[in-house]
């Protein structure tokens, strides 16, 4: 064997060393309702009539890409170090149906297809059980899910929290509650959605709970709350109160964790009070008010107010309406990244959705990462456009309702990537329970 | 996939056709994301090409011939995949949306820096100036240390092109890496 040959087998064996058998993906269980063939036929011998001058264009454009790519390498490679050593996520989870038929279906990212479906809590009351939330933990194989519980007996709404991981084979473990047990907090009205985020280590787990606190007779307004649970003991931290308005409703429609793991970014709503029980995601009246604000709460305060936490973005004629908002990443490596809608249009409802990188210590505008057109028409409501972060807060996972569905995929370079799979809309408009 | 037609006379029963699969890429799932981590450079689209593949393969089982064609038509397969990643790259780059994205580039960890030293790196560089066919010729002959009859089979072209695509390649090779062997 010559000197080239050696080196080209050592260095091709280390490169490969880099798979490890009990770090690679699973592969998806098969489907058995999957068709088992599609006979070949003689006519797709025509495919090799154009198949090798496409080959030999595409060989011709890969060698120019790759000389590009090394020539570009060496100078982009410590200036992406910093926002591309997280990979992206292989996996998302979202609720598929309704009611006690519905379930929980894991899909890969890359190409949308159904890799498992999760069997319901093994519970006598599993039936009663409405799922609210998902997430997905730094690993990319243990997913938590958020279930709401309102029976006549409860004075309130009750919250369990389950999880499942993903196997190397394919297949889902069981759902089972993490530590603590249930909570009993909400209101028996309609969940807080999107609110489960896991911190960026896999430890604790963070959401929004609706709380009846400061109700009056005259003001049917409510105030949501922060709850943090750590995952090894079931301990809970709890954050209310302080930013309540007098005849307003408090929402917190969406939190996320900040890269380190000490504090959470959420984002505050406040609004003329829409029900009894809705939150100030939804759309409002025309002319009504409507105000949000960004802050960050650092987890070492242990509780309290959640005024402990500081301000870091403010509604302005800049961002007419700051729809969610995000902790560290984005393309820029920013402090904060908030989905911004613009162009009302009429009863809470917009034309355009702008994702941004956000200096939190000066309010400016770093970077746009993505624009999306709502429609010139009606426009959307922040509830059919709902963005879910992953656990490093640098992607984003994207839902948006289209005509007779929602369809899903994930913002990165400037685009929207759309998996080739569409969701029916859901009742009363409710956003894509969606997580990864 | 399309241009390697493996067709089966006597196609085995649907119902097998799931245990078959999960048994073949059971055994080789590491070897062919290895295989794709070597065309494409990183490990998360190396994934995505296998798991398609499979994906893929649960459609068409019925009509791949014998279990000794089955290997090679996996392997020819996962390259078709890579191609394709590497096709869109191209695009993508040319029309200015991708950066980056070389071998070896984008998996990098404490772990890999010390696994690729610069040797291996300027192997690996070179490597990837070379046309798309010499590439594979090399990576199949002296990663999987395939025959050539075997490559032969795989890239679905004669054993006496494999002979002379894996010298030029090496040629090719040790002129950039300035070696005289």
């Amino acid at each position: 064997m010559t000197r080239t040959e050696d080196r080209l087998q050592d260095a091709l064996s280390a490169l490969a060393s880099q798979v490890r058998d009990d770090r690679l993906r699973p592969l998806p269980a098969p489907a058995r309702d999957q068709a088992p063939s599609i006979r070949h036929t003689r006519h797709q011998n025509a495919w090799r009539a154009w198949l090798i001058p496409a080959a030999a264009a595409a060989s011709v454009l890969l060698l120019i890409a790759v000389v590009v790519a090394v020539t570009r390498h060496a100078a982009e490679s410590r200036t992406q170090q910093t926002t591309s050593q997280v990979a992206m996520p292989s996996y998302f989870v979202h609720w598929v149906g309704f009611g006690p038929s519905g379930r929980i279906q894991v899909r890969s990212v890359s190409t949308g297809a159904l890799i498992a479906t999760v069997p319901p809590p093994k519970s006598p009351i599993a039936d009663a059980l409405d799922v609210e939330a998902v997430a997905a933990a730094p690993d990319d194989r243990t997913f938590y899910v958020q279930y709401g519980l309102a029976t006549p007996n409860l004075a309130g709404r009750q919250i369990w929290i389950f999880s499942f991981s993903l196997t190397g084979s394919g297949s889902v473990t069981p759902q089972t509650m993490i530590k603590g047990g249930p909570i009993t907090n909400g209101l028996p009205g309609q969940p807080a959605w999107g609110n489960l985020a896991v911190s960026p280590d896999g430890t604790k787990l963070a959401f929004a709970a609706n709380s009846i606190d400061r109700v009056t007779a005259l003001s049917p307004a409510y105030s949501d709350k922060i709850i943090v649970i750590d995952l090894l003991t079931g301990q809970r931290t709890q954050w209310q109160g302080g930013l309540f308005r007098t005849g307003k409703q408090f929402s917190i429609p969406n939190l996320s964790w900040s890269a380190d793991g000490r504090s959470l970014i959420f984002l505050g709503q406040w609004c003329d009070p829409p029900g009894p029980t809705a939150s100030c995601s939804g759309g409002s009246a025309p002319g009504a008010y409507r105000d949000a604000q960004v802050w960050s709460l650092g987890i070492a305060t242990g509780g309290g107010s959640l005024t402990r936490g500081r301000l870091l973005l403010r509604q302005s004629a800049r961002f007419p309406l700051i729809a969610q908002a995000f902790g560290p990443g984005g393309s820029g490596g920013s402090d904060l990244t908030v989905a911004v809608l613009s162009g009302h249009v009429a009863n809470g409802n917009w034309r355009v959705l702008t994702v941004e990188d956000v200096s939190a210590a000066t309010g400016t505008v770093r970077h746009v990462d993505y624009g999306l057109s709502l429609g010139r028409g009606q426009g959307r409501t922040p509830q059919q456009v709902w963005l879910t972060a992953d656990p490093s807060g640098q992607h984003l996972l994207v839902s948006y309702a289209v005509h007779g569905g929602f369809t899903i995929g994930w913002i990165g370079n400037g685009a929207l990537h759309q998996l080739p799979i569409r969701q029916p809309v859901l009742p009363s408009n409710a956003p894509l329970t969606i997580g990864w | 996939m399309r241009n390697r037609r493996l067709t089966l006379s006597d196609p085995p029963p649907a119902n097998q056709t799931a245990g078959a699969v999960g048994t073949l890429f059971r055994e080789h799932h590491s070897e062919l994301v290895r295989l794709a981590l070597l065309m494409v450079g990183d490990l998360p689209t190396a994934e995505d090409v296998v798991q398609d593949v499979y994906a893929s393969l649960h459609k068409r089982w019925s009509h791949i011939a014998a279990p000794d064609e089955v290997l090679p038509y996996v392997r020819a397969a996962v390259l078709n995949g890579c191609r394709s990643v590497l096709r869109r790259r191209g695009i993508a780059r040319r029309a200015g949306i991708l950066h980056g994205a070389s071998i070896s580039t984008e998996t990098t960890s404490a772990e890999n820096e010390v696994i690729l030293s610069e040797d291996r790196r300027q192997v690996l560089a070179a490597l990837t100036r070379l046309p798309r066919r010499r590439r594979e010729v090399l990576v199949l002959r002296y990663y999987l240390g395939l025959s050539e009859a075997e490559i032969a089979t795989v890239l679905g072209i004669s054993s006496g092109t494999v002979k002379s695509t894996a010298a030029r390649g090496l040629a090719a090779l040790a002129h950039e890496l300035r070696e005289t062997s």
